[in-house]
């Protein structure tokens, strides 16, 4: 079975310790670095089997802000709750938008500054359009897709990646008329990138009744939270021919996933799709656990999956 | 009829507070800050203080014990000289809200570190096995403030929701399948069981004691509270669960922040006869303007869904998260504003948003100084 990492990775204690050094003016910048690096190298071994891999985005403040890096006029702005979590993002406020060329975008936060080549098979997380806009204002979802497809059109020229959008607003809120069509069109955008392989993942809540909405937007393949949703459910309509994120690494939970209980759902969700078809993965944020409970949940997943 | 004043939980504790607790040696200026709130406070036995730090290093458990002793005595008597009519030491018995709870209850192991926002972290623990209270956790604490403050003394407690919210669960939630049948109806019938647990065998027993022991102002803190939608009535259920049979007995208060609070209604009404106050974070959310129409005072729209109901409406009139001096001018308002709302000055107790703990003391002191002399201007303005 295949395992995909997505999102932002949980940092290390030490990394956690060293940030807080720094921000106290403790350590230098050049000892913080060095930290991140031991945490990215970490995470590498760690997946040293996968096919794609993740560099963690590490650098990410959240996954909206490095996006402030290439707009003109943005304001980082006050904290708000992350959905249903108690974690927080701070709201992206977009005085006037206008595209910015920084290469530190894709040096730093997706390349790590060197660490990773173009070439390599990677995978990287944004926000969906619905979640974009739920943590910005001042800017509409035709300028977000404007962002986003900027960022794409740049990765789709290095090759071999996967681009996992994240959605949890399926599901938390009702999305209008307009709003899908946006979407939809945005998903149609994207089939013009060759290189990339483009996932729309859900999770938190209970999507049944957007489901035919999900599967209607053209994406490569889909992913779904199976702690919030029931596998006949999701997968009784399943489309053919489309790969499948079986959200099964619980993010909610510290519990380390039983064997059987592994074992148990890949026959159960075999039954809809061939297993080729299938990433494993955790089923929603990876950040929401403690760096060591999330690596022993992958090694645990590597064990079982690889049987 | 006078409106009432208390604050809201934590205080910032002084580096000489915090310092001996991490072996790490005082400094002139830390000395220099002990002794310049207490002469300020007049604190009478403050020689004996500064005599125990001017070790600097090296103090022993008893020492360690007094200055503990000190640092509570300190924010009473900081409260006091601000003119507040409840008063807490602001939190310098605790680590903090969550963690300082969950220490003390059997069941729950720390599992590391989670962000909640940019380099902001928390320390996050499970529960592993059936929750059981080690000690009722806030009692040396409140008869050492009770001992020594000349006022009423109000003790906030970490509510259950957010107990078990800022948790993980492995006991109840250990067979839950992934992507079986009615996996949600599962996962909020083992969320229930969890916070029936907390509410019924560790909280309502840490409110009794302190009733027991004399305590009749008890504020439950649910910052939590309106986090999963689809969860208030759990968090009602645990609230009544919670205080039981000690409805009527003790004015109990509780305090929300920085949350939807218009999720909480019509649901919160149930509580009305079990909870005397609600208290939120207004000022947060509110202009500087000086007035007292809905434009100015953006941030106590909430107010509204007071008007038919009964609770004491605990009024946020300090922004907690900016040294910004609320000056009394302006808190007047927003109390005129509040009481042109609610009618009657019984129903508002003046507080400021939330803990200041993350403000130092000589600013919380100012915002705590005008907010009581804003009262005081209502008062006046409103014929009290």
């Amino acid at each position: 079975m295949k395992i995909i990492l997505h999102g932002v990775y949980p940092r290390s204690e030490k990394l956690v310790q060293a940030t807080r050094d720094y921000d106290r003016k403790r350590i230098t910048q050049e000892e913080l670095n060095q930290v991140f690096k031991e945490d990215i190298n970490a995470l590498r071994e760690l997946q040293k089997n996968f096919e794609y891999k993740t560099q963690g985005q590490f650098y990410f403040q959240d996954l909206l802000r490095p996006f402030s890096e290439i707009t003109e006029e943005v304001e980082i702005n006050g904290l708000k709750r992350f959905y249903e979590t108690n974690c927080f993002y701070r709201t992206l406020i977009f005085k006037n938008f206008k595209l910015k060329e920084n290469e530190n975008f894709f040096n730093h936060y997706l390349l790590c500054d060197g660490m990773f080549e173009k070439e390599e098979k990677l995978v990287f997380t944004f926000p969906f359009v619905f979640f974009f806009k739920e943590y910005s204002r001042g800017i509409r979802v035709p300028e977000i897709k404007e962002l986003l497809l900027y960022v794409i059109s740049e990765i789709d020229k290095w090759g071999n990646k996967i681009i996992v959008f994240y959605e949890p607003s399926f599901g938390w809120r009702n999305l209008d008329e307009d709003e899908r069509k946006e979407a939809k069109l945005f998903a149609e955008e994207l089939k013009k990138f060759k290189n990339t392989k483009f996932f729309l993942h859900t999770f938190f809540f209970d999507v049944e009744k957007e489901i035919p909405f999900i599967f209607s937007l053209d994406f490569d393949g889909y992913g779904f939270d199976f702690y919030s949703n029931s596998v006949q459910k999701i997968m009784q309509n399943f489309p053919k021919n489309k790969f499948l994120l079986a959200g099964i690494i619980n993010t909610d939970s510290t519990l380390i996933e039983k064997r059987e209980m592994i074992v148990d759902f890949i026959d159960k969700i075999s039954k809809f799709i061939d297993t080729d078809k299938i990433y494993l993965c955790p089923s929603g944020v990876p950040e929401l656990l403690p760096r060591e409970i999330m690596d022993e949940k992958i090694k645990n997943l590597n064990k079982i999956g690889g049987l | 009829m006078k409106l009432l004043t208390h604050e809201i939980g934590s205080l910032a504790k002084p580096s000489w507070r915090v310092k001996p607790f991490r072996n790490i040696k005082l400094t002139d200026n830390d000395i220099e800050n002990a002794k310049r709130w207490g002469e300020f406070l007049e604190i009478d036995e403050r020689n004996e203080l500064f005599e125990i730090l001017s070790k600097r290093e090296n103090f022993t458990k008893e020492e360690k014990e007094k200055i503990l002793h000190f640092s509570s005595l300190y924010a009473v008597r900081m409260l006091e000289k601000a003119g507040i009519d409840l008063v807490y030491d602001g939190e310098q018995h605790r680590v903090e809200m969550y963690e300082y709870p969950v220490r003390r209850i059997r069941g729950f192991e720390f599992k590391g570190h989670v962000r909640s926002f940019d380099n902001k972290y928390y320390r996050k623990a499970s529960l592993t096995s059936e929750p059981e209270l080690r000690e009722f956790y806030h009692d040396k604490e409140f008869e050492r403030i009770n001992s020594f403050a000349k006022k009423p003394v109000k003790i906030p407690v970490t509510g259950a929701y957010t107990i078990v919210d800022w948790s993980y669960d492995e006991y109840f939630l250990k067979d839950i399948k992934p992507g079986e049948g009615n996996i949600r109806e599962k996962r909020k019938s083992a969320r229930r069981e969890f916070l029936l647990e907390i509410a019924r065998n560790v909280i309502y027993p840490v409110l009794k004691s302190l009733y027991e022991k004399g305590a009749r102002y008890l504020q439950i803190d649910e910052p939590a509270a309106t986090t999963k939608r689809d969860e208030i009535d759990l968090f009602i259920l645990t609230m009544k669960e919670s205080i039981s049979d000690l409805k009527g007995k003790v004015f109990f208060g509780t305090h929300i922040c920085f949350s939807d609070y218009f999720l909480l209604f019509p649901a919160i009404e149930e509580l009305e006869g079990i909870l005397n106050e609600i208290h939120f974070e207004y000022a947060n959310r509110d202009t500087r303007e000086m007035g007292v129409n809905s434009e100015k005072r953006k941030g106590y729209e909430i107010l509204e869904k007071f008007k038919n109901n009964k609770f004491v409406v605990g009024l946020g009139v300090l922004d907690v998260h900016t040294d910004f001096i609320e000056p009394p001018e302006l808190i007047r308002d927003r109390i005129l504003y509040a009481l042109d709302i609610i009618q009657d000055p019984q129903r508002i107790y003046v507080a400021p948003d939330c803990g200041l703990r993350t403000r130092t003391w000589d600013i919380a002191f100012k915002k705590l100084k005008n907010m009581v002399e804003g009262k005081y201007l209502a008062e006046k303005e409103a014929g009290l």
